[in-house]
């Protein structure tokens, strides 16, 4: 029973984490911008679902759409003033920018919302299905199904739409995708407002369960990072199977060995599938090469 | 030229006389500590203790140092949350900004870090956030701290705990791994043996956790009477959140850091209540002294500076920059060994009780009231000389 019970918290915390890495994959794979200034934008969704969860006692699941708005404005003019300046520089260029945008965001959040923890408790917070002995929280569930439904609509929205083909395009061959007519300035400026505006709609389900902070994103863009590697950059189904192996090793690592050791058997499984199968679960031959 | 010089001389002669004449005796103190990063509200708390003090001092004309008297200038740095810069930051205290006198930062990691440095160079640190015992265990001759360390935290929740009726019988414990909750965790073992308790679940988690559901899962099986969770305040709000999704109903759940943070109550609400912890210091305290007078003149003194009501972070610090006052002010002079003897052998009482060291540096017979999250406030009830109410118990289910 609590292996079973183990197995659906890792199923539903692997969604999450699908959505958090779906942005980032994105960014990684069409553009070749490692973003440091991932967990910002998740932090800058969570706080806007804080907010108007506070002042207008609006439902936290109802201003996912407003959190991912804000989050593609300011993803957008953060791409078309700032990282655009970079984006042909070397990889280091870009790390050195992003993690500065990440500082920025964190210190302006500070001096905004102070360092106070913070916390979205709706009504029907604890509350669950109980499944003969097996509890599902309402909102864990929920969250799950939206990342993955978030998800969803990212992969139509590459697969079924103009824009999204030409962003699979510049990922795949830049130059050619010029040649057919692809604005690579504006296509790269949508691509990174998107991972933005997905980042701040998984900050927006993050915040129903964790304390709010400045300081919270960091976790995450790591989290991102370990999950878009392991399934394959620029992938999107690879995106949810990284965020579901990494949530299932994290729960049964610490069902079965040590709750210690949870980070490190997802960075070991990282190594493990890097070195049996170096372009990700997922991954394709000419995606996200990594160009110096 | 001829008309001006006469014009310069005066100036000059104005600025030089006045300036010497209003040329204030300083005693410049220094702290690193975290103004930015994950432990911002900690270390803030702690600056705004220590910035009391010297707010309070100042206006009464500073230290009486060697029968002159000296104002208080504190300088700091942000340590970012990063050991590492906090080290950086004390050393370029002392050598480049030449300071003698030492706050500490927030927390038992920095402060294990940042005393090396201050004692390498001996000069002479307060701590008043260094909880950790292994902190005290080097042989440090100068660093005195102000609170007490971890292994009394939960001594007198077990103790309550045992004095129930039905006794409760078995004990889960889940710490995060860091300096200051191991320290709390370590002598839980023992707190159970001594009051006849089984220890039925034991378990580490790593720093950066932000889910602990499958912890959770097993401690649910394990169905514990006692559950301690034990972690800063960040972690412990994600906890009670799970541990209700998961509807784990110990007859107490207790944290050794977070509960008496106001933070608890505001992210929480009422699923903040019932939650069991110590602290350090509390508004029944019934110490005094010249300069703060009673606990609840501090308070309203402190809320009328800063608006907002001081828990033990702020107070501890305050407590701790006092007590280098103290023992400046009783060395006569601004000697770093003299102040440092005038701490090893202070014992003075003071708002925040008496202050008298060990010679390991620790604060002498200091224990932990403990406190519950009733009506949406931290309410000491435990010992029954400061309780305000009663511990409620068994923790009403969720």
């Amino acid at each position: 029973m609590v292996i079973l019970q183990n197995i659906i918290n890792g199923l539903l915390i692997g969604g999450l984490y699908a959505s958090v890495a779906l942005g980032f994959s994105l960014v990684w794979g069409v553009m070749n911008v490692i973003n440091l200034a991932h967990g910002a934008f998740i932090m800058i969704g969570a706080y806007v679902t804080f907010w108007i969860y506070y002042f207008f006692k609006c439902d936290p699941f109802v201003t996912i759409p407003f959190s991912m708005a804000f989050t593609f404005i300011l993803g957008y003019l953060i791409q078309k003033y700032l990282i655009n300046l970079v984006v042909k520089a070397q990889v280091f260029m870009v790390f050195i920018l992003t993690f500065g945008i990440e500082i920025f965001l964190m210190n302006i959040s500070n001096l905004i919302c102070t360092a106070d923890f913070r916390s979205v408790n709706p009504r029907y917070a604890g509350a669950g299905i109980s499944l003969g002995g097996i509890l599902i929280p309402y909102i864990r569930l929920a969250i799950c199904f939206i990342a993955l439904f978030l998800t969803y609509l990212l992969n139509l929205f590459l697969n079924k739409t103009k824009t999204g083909n030409a962003i699979k395009a510049a990922s795949l061959d830049k130059e050619a995708a010029q040649l057919v007519g692809v604005h690579i300035g504006k296509i790269y400026t949508m691509t990174f407002a998107l991972s933005a505006a997905f980042a701040g709609g998984a900050g927006s389900l993050i915040a129903m369960i964790v304390a709010i902070s400045p300081y919270m994103g960091g976790t995450y863009t790591f989290k991102a990072a370990l999950i878009a590697c392991l399934g394959g950059l620029g992938s999107i189904p690879g995106v949810v199977a990284g965020g579901l192996v990494v949530g299932m090793a994290e729960t049964m690592g610490s069902h079965f060995i040590s709750p210690g050791y949870k980070e490190f058997i997802g960075f070991v499984l990282l190594v493990f599938i890097l070195i049996l199968r170096p372009e990700g679960i997922m991954g394709k031959k000419f995606f996200a090469e990594v160009k110096h | 030229m001829k008309k001006l010089l006469p014009v310069l001389v005066a100036v000059a002669s104005v600025t030089f006389f006045a300036g010497t004449v209003l040329a204030q005796d300083v005693v410049r103190l220094g702290c690193s500590i975290s103004l930015t990063g994950k432990l911002t509200y900690e270390g803030k708390a702690t600056r705004d203790g220590y910035e009391f003090y010297k707010a309070l001092i100042n206006k009464k004309g500073g230290l009486n140092i060697g029968g002159r008297k000296y104002k208080v200038d504190i300088k700091y740095y942000d340590d970012e949350t990063n050991v590492q810069t906090s080290t950086k930051l004390i050393e370029k205290l002392i050598t480049e900004d030449k300071i003698d006198f030492i706050l500490g930062p927030y927390g038992s990691g920095p402060s294990f870090a940042t005393s090396a440095i201050t004692e390498k160079y001996k000069k002479v640190t307060v701590l008043p956030m260094a909880a950790s015992p292994e902190v005290f265990e080097r042989g440090f001759k100068y660093m005195f701290g102000m609170i007490a360390t971890t292994d009394v935290y939960l001594k007198d929740i077990f103790y309550l705990a045992a004095q129930q009726n039905p006794k409760p019988k078995t004990v889960a414990v889940l710490w995060k791994n860091d300096l200051a909750n191991k320290g709390l965790a370590d002598p839980v073992p023992r707190f159970c043996k001594d009051n006849g308790f089984d220890l039925i679940y034991n378990e580490k988690f790593s720093a950066g956790a932000s889910d602990f559901s499958a912890e959770l899962t097993v401690i649910k099986s394990k169905n514990p009477d006692i559950f301690a969770f034990l972690s800063q305040l960040e972690q412990f709000i994600m906890a009670v959140k799970q541990i209700k999704d998961m509807k784990i109903n110990g007859k107490i759940i207790m944290n050794g850091i977070a509960v008496p943070q106001p933070d608890l109550v505001k992210s929480l609400g009422k699923d903040a209540e019932y939650m069991v912890g110590p602290t350090h210091w509390y508004r029944t305290f019934k110490y005094k002294d010249s300069l703060f007078g009673d606990s609840p003149n501090f308070v309203r003194e402190f809320k009328q500076m800063f608006n907002y009501e001081p828990e033990y972070h702020s107070v501890g610090a305050t407590a701790g920059i006092q007590a280098l006052g103290i023992a400046l002010e009783k060395a006569g002079v601004l000697d770093v060994e003299k102040v440092r003897n005038a701490l090893a052998t202070m014992n003075v009482n003071t708002f925040w009780g008496p202050i008298q060291f060990d010679e390991k540096g620790k604060i002498k017979g200091r224990t932990m009231p403990v406190g519950q999250i009733l009506n949406g406030q931290f309410t000491l009830v435990y010992p029954p000389e400061l309780a305000e109410a009663k511990l409620v118990w068994p923790k009403p289910a969720w």
